[in-house]
């Protein structure tokens, strides 16, 4: 019973992968931070196109009116909630608004 | 039965391995987008071969099978995005490409998908490049 119980716990808590990491240059001027993030849910592992990570600069540019954003930290993470049953990709980007 | 087997055999898996956002202009907002991709095909080995053992029916020849998937297992070991491609050139014309996008213009919010097309054995290896000419 407790190594069912022991499974169960184990099956349920969900294990975050991180696939890659990049970093653009620091500015000197750190005062505004801007992020986007994208989300997606995988029942299955079936996932047919990437598209929902399209234009996530256009997000960042919307929120840093008339400047630029440098400094920008994009991570890809991969997420298991359930083996083979339930994935998620969910990727972020945040960096320094620069005025 | 066998349609559904042949219908997720010719399906692919849409695999991301990584995503970069370049510094980001705000101008881009008014800018010209654009989008290409460079790509080529991607052979899993070992999976084609133990595959083959399988459909084989032969318990021998499928042994023998395992028994090469694993040698040339080892010689594919260690760090890499996606299957081997057998092109030197993959990739090679970014800089060219990234050039030509944007001619006599400024480039702003690069973005890099590095992704993968998955079907069995074969696989379509991709870098998507996106920015905005200013």
């Amino acid at each position: 019973m407790k190594l069912i119980l022991l499974s169960l716990v184990l099956s349920l808590s969900a294990c975050t992968h991180l696939n890659s990491v990049s970093v653009t240059s620091i500015p000197k001027e750190r005062s505004q931070k801007v992020s986007a993030e994208r989300y997606k849910f995988l029942f299955l592992l079936l996932n047919f196109d990437n598209k929902f990570v399209d234009e996530m600069e256009k997000e960042l540019a919307e929120k840093c009116p008339n400047g630029k954003i440098q400094g920008i930290v994009t991570k890809t993470e991969g997420i298991t909630y359930f083996p083979l049953l339930a994935h998620a990709y969910n990727i972020s980007a945040e960096g320094y608004c620069v005025k | 039965m066998s349609k559904i087997i042949i219908l997720l055999l010719l399906s692919s898996c849409a695999i991301i391995h990584k995503h970069q956002v370049q510094d980001v202009d705000s101008k881009i907002l008014k800018g010209k987008r654009f989008e290409f991709l460079l790509s080529e095909t991607g052979v899993e080995v070992t999976e084609g071969v133990r595959l083959a053992g399988v459909l084989s029916g032969n318990k021998n020849t499928n042994r023998s099978a395992q028994g090469v998937a694993n040698i040339i297992g080892l010689f594919q070991m260690g760090p890499r995005t996606g299957n081997p491609v057998y092109s030197l050139e993959f990739a090679k014309g970014l800089n060219k490409k990234l050039a030509e996008a944007c001619k006599g213009k400024e480039l702003s919010g690069l973005t890099f998908l590095r992704e993968m097309n998955k079907y069995p054995v074969v696989s379509g290896e991709i870098i998507k490049v996106a920015g905005y000419c200013l």
